[in-house]
């Protein structure tokens, strides 16, 4: 007990308070920024740790991290261009809900849902942390491999109006990952003598093109100069009651275990955990059909999901000495200038410090709520923008976004070239999440199929022989068929009924 | 509308048929022990399942267009309604084009600077003084979190322009 009190004492003091409050805003309003990744707001304000203290450098990083997780969805709803890839999952339904004229609800849900999920993974880490990392130790190629698997299997349902283009379009990004140098031989495959494909498409520059952009040439298309701005409407936050919130209580819980348990893992980070999250938030449901169209589950999942992996991420960088993402690495640049060795003998001298991080992420969520109402209404003025100019915004913002991220003309012009990709995909009915998500779990399905081969000697039984492994696997195929077998078995259903 | 994604999917096949020819250009040497897939092995996978799906989508495809034979009529007519806003999509995107070719030699300030005002002319915004006004504040802004705030390197540019741009970012 008096252990936790002078914990207390040391996080909720004045300037961590303050320190929290600032740290959350700025990575709220990096984060809602494409092309700025929460962990280059982080790195930002890495020369302020110099002169602060221990804990009052951890406190502020941490809430810069839990702010920028948050902040990806502001963009993502309001003009379809993820902030951060965390947030991709976020357009699915929340840009939906934004031209239904609901970015009020959509905003205040992904707020809601981020608070809530770093607050449940802070409170699972203090009581779990330990036991959870030498659990993630055990996780191999094979349970890698069908994780994202189980990420993939949702491709069905995304795209439910055309499943069989879903999975076409899925196929398609897969191919898009296998770009690069293959990552167990070391062979170039499809770069055409291009260094900067050498390491593999980026997929910033694709989610920009394919979603932001492809979006943008569609309504351009549609648009009518000689109409009113009809687009100017009014937009406030709006939080839905408790009542409506509790009913989906199920997917916030949900989706914040699928973070904290993704986050754990070793470089798998919030995006995986997030597509997962929502993923297992359209199986789940009883009409799946809604996901896509701006379902309110499709924001609580992966904004719950990805700021669980916050803290879940935290884990295996304190406790094993090993990165859970590219943030919380650079956190673990922190701990080292302050003279700390992130690892086992960090957690047994100094607990506290583990303590007060995850004592941190719970307080930085619950102020996130409050200062991310404020700054999340400031940037919902964007809407206001007759299109010709938001319109304009957003390009700007895909361009820079897309830019930004190698400081690379060459992601331009892939940016470019997926903004026409996508726009066909939609003209089409193509499904571009399906062919994003595939890009992102694509090189992690590969690479973990391929090294658990290698593992078994050239035998695939290493997948079904690993529990942990075969079960994902049953339930990814489980989820992958349900929608073709679910009208099959309604048919037959019906018929019986009939007879 | 049909025969375009007739086309589209026409040339997905013609590029995947490309695509599993190149792999066998891959260089793959020495294969690793136990990996019986290789670095080729995947992919392939990927393009034989997604070559049979298009083939199967172009089927259907043509078999609808059949059926829909009738209506042909009714859809030239609709199309013809949306002329106008191809021709304001495709001038877009030779701007977006344009845009990212003119920064590698007039920087990012100056080619934002003619792209925002161009674009908002393209897409139909009409008021000249707040679009001049927009694209000054907004080229400002953007250097300066971007550039300045955020310590990115945006494009410089060549000649007096790479020099320029020292001043701003």
């Amino acid at each position: 007990m008096d252990f936790f009190l002078s914990l207390l004492s040391q996080v909720f003091t004045p300037l961590n308070l303050l320190l929290v409050v600032a740290g959350s805003a700025w990575g709220l309003v990096a984060g809602s920024l494409p092309g700025v990744s929460s962990s280059m707001a982080v790195i930002l304000l890495l020369p302020f740790t110099y002169r602060l203290g221990i804990m009052p450098s951890i406190v502020m990083m941490i809430a810069v991290y839990v702010g920028g997780s948050a902040g990806g969805s502001v963009s993502a709803i309001l003009m379809k261009t993820p902030g951060t890839p965390e947030a991709v999952a976020t357009t699915f339904d929340g840009y939906p809900l934004a031209m239904q004229g609901k970015s009020g609800e959509a905003l205040g849900l992904a707020i809601t849902a981020s608070s809530f999920g770093s607050i449940f993974s802070g409170i699972c880490m203090m009581i779990f942390a330990p036991v959870l990392s030498a659990a993630a130790l055990k996780f191999q190629s094979g349970e890698y491999f069908a994780l994202a698997l189980l990420g993939l299997s949702c491709v069905s349902s995304i795209g439910s109006k055309h499943q069989g283009k879903a999975i076409i379009s899925a196929l398609l990004g897969l191919l898009v990952a296998c770009v690069g140098i293959d990552p167990i031989t070391g062979v170039e495959r499809w770069t055409f003598n291009q260094s900067a494909l050498v390491s593999g498409v980026e997929y910033i520059p694709v989610i920009i093109g394919s979603f932001a952009l492809a979006e943008l040439f569609t309504r351009i298309r549609r648009f009518n100069p000689e109409a009113t701005s009809a687009e100017a409407t009014k937009v406030s936050l709006k939080l839905l009651k408790f009542k409506e919130l509790f009913k989906m209580w199920f997917t916030f819980v949900r989706s914040a275990v699928i973070g904290t348990v993704i986050g754990i893992m070793p470089a798998a980070g919030g995006t995986i955990a997030s597509l997962v999250g929502y993923g297992a938030a359209v199986k789940s449901d009883k009409n799946p059909e809604r996901f896509g169209t701006g379902a309110y589950e499709g924001i609580i999942a992966p904004e719950a999901s990805n700021n669980a992996a916050v803290g879940g991420s935290m884990v295996p960088t304190l406790t094993l000495g090993i990165p859970g993402s590219a943030t919380s690495a650079v956190i673990m640049t922190v701990l080292t200038i302050q003279g700390l060795t992130p690892g086992p003998l960090l957690i047994r001298n100094q607990p506290e410090l583990l303590y007060g991080i995850f004592i941190s992420i719970v307080l930085a969520s619950l102020l996130l709520f409050i200062v991310g109402r404020f700054i999340t209404k400031q940037f919902a003025r964007v809407l206001k923008l007759p299109y010709p100019l938001l319109a304009t915004t957003i390009s700007l913002l895909g361009v820079v976004g897309a830019f930004a991220l190698r400081g690379s003309i060459f992601d331009l012009k892939v940016m470019l070239v997926f903004g026409v990709v996508g726009y066909l995909f939609n003209l089409f009915g193509y499904s571009s999440p399906a062919f994003v998500l595939a890009l992102i779990l694509g090189k992690l399905a590969e690479t973990g199929l391929r090294q658990q081969t290698v593992i078994g000697h050239g035998s695939f039984a290493g997948l079904f022989t690993r529990p942990v492994s075969c079960v994902i696997i049953i339930v990814a195929v489980l989820v992958f068929v349900s929608p073709f077998i679910k009208p099959m078995l309604q048919k037959l259903k019906k018929r019986g009924e009939n007879a | 509308m049909a025969v375009f994604e007739l086309i589209f999917d026409f040339c997905l096949e013609v590029l995947l048929i490309l695509l599993y020819g190149m792999s066998y250009g891959f260089n793959v040497g020495q294969p690793t022990r136990g990996d019986i897939l290789g670095a080729t092995g995947f992919p392939r996978i990927v393009i034989v399942i997604a070559f049979v799906l298009i083939a199967y989508q172009i089927v259907v495809l043509l078999l609808k267009m059949r059926r829909e034979k009738k209506n042909a009529q009714e859809n030239t007519a609709a199309d013809e309604s949306h002329k106008g806003g191809y021709l304001r999509l495709l001038a877009c995107i030779a701007l977006l084009i344009a845009y990212v070719f003119l920064m590698n030699y007039i920087g990012y300030a100056f080619a934002t600077m003619l792209f925002v005002f161009a674009f908002g002319k393209t897409i139909g915004y009409r008021n000249n003084l707040k679009l001049l006004i927009f694209t000054a504040a907004i080229t400002i802004i953007l250097v300066l979190v971007f550039g300045t705030v955020f310590s990115i390197t945006l494009p410089r540019g060549k000649w007096f322009f790479r020099e320029l741009s020292f001043y701003w970012y």
